[in-house]
């Protein structure tokens, strides 16, 4: 699992997860992840890479999703993989965790107010 | 025969974290001749590694030498369900009878435990427990073309 991190305009930062978003994967991420998300208020999770995620990754999400909300910001995906999209909506987090086509619109997306 | 392989078709591996990656590279090489295709070997591998993290996670308290077993039968020629077994002798724990979580208006207000064992509820055709002796008997049913 590799994570990759980027500055957009408009204080955009997209997260680039790569791989196995499981067990393994979650452990592996959770820290840079955590950090890269938690200081900000604008946050696109890209997984275009990510072809498998299990319920641990799942709370990795929405872990994130729920401290960049509490400080009054958006996290959403975008890119989302056919697998990812059927386990976010058999988890009912399709709501939650909002999953965009483009970078562009996930991208357009945090720019609303929360 | 290679550690932890109690027979062709069933397996024993320590309930530790390393063994869910494990069980799967294990699955994956026993469905590659039934052909599952990609949605049905995408729900058997999110269903046994959610199973297997929660017996990894919960079974044993306070203990590190516990195990558990899968078994896995698949008959293309019947009716073409692929059946996962799960035992385990650690604390008694019923899947089947654990609530659905229910789900959070807003992420602020998220509960973000417990999304497992729901999961598999969603992935599977049929979920059965039994509690026999001191062991813990979770059977999963994936019909083959309805996952």
């Amino acid at each position: 699992m590799q994570i990759s991190v980027e500055k957009l305009p408009d204080a955009v930062t997209r997260v680039v997860l790569s791989g196995p978003l499981d067990i393994k994967g979650a452990a592996a991420v959770e820290l840079p992840f955590t950090t890269a998300t938690s200081a900000n208020e604008r946050v696109v999770v890209d997984v275009a890479e990510v072809d498998y995620v299990a319920s641990i990754g799942l709370r990795l999400l929405v872990s994130a999703a729920r401290t960049v909300s509490r400080r009054g910001g958006r996290l959403v995906l975008c890119h989302t993989t056919e697998n990812v999209s059927k386990v976010l909506a058999m988890s009912g987090l399709s709501q939650m965790l909002p999953s965009f086509p483009t970078l562009e619109e996930a991208v357009a997306a945090v720019r609303q107010p929360a | 025969m290679p550690a932890g392989e109690a027979g062709a078709n069933r397996i024993e591996l320590p309930a530790q974290p390393d063994s869910i990656s494990r069980l799967w590279d294990w699955l994956a090489g026993r469905l590659g001749p039934i052909e599952p295709g990609p949605e049905l070997s995408h729900a058997i591998r999110l269903c046994a590694e959610e199973i297997a993290t929660n017996i990894v996670m919960h079974a044993y308290p306070g203990r590190a030498d516990g195990t558990f077993a899968v078994g896995l039968e698949a008959d293309p020629a019947a009716d073409g369900a692929v059946r996962l077994s799960f035992e385990d002798w650690g604390i008694p724990f019923d899947p089947t009878a654990h609530a659905p979580a229910a789900a959070a208006g807003t992420v602020a207000e998220a509960e973000i435990g417990g999304l497992g064992i729901p999961l598999v509820r969603g992935f599977v055709q049929q979920m059965a427990y039994e509690r026999h002796g001191a062991a813990n008997r979770l059977t999963l049913v994936f019909a083959r073309g309805a996952s």
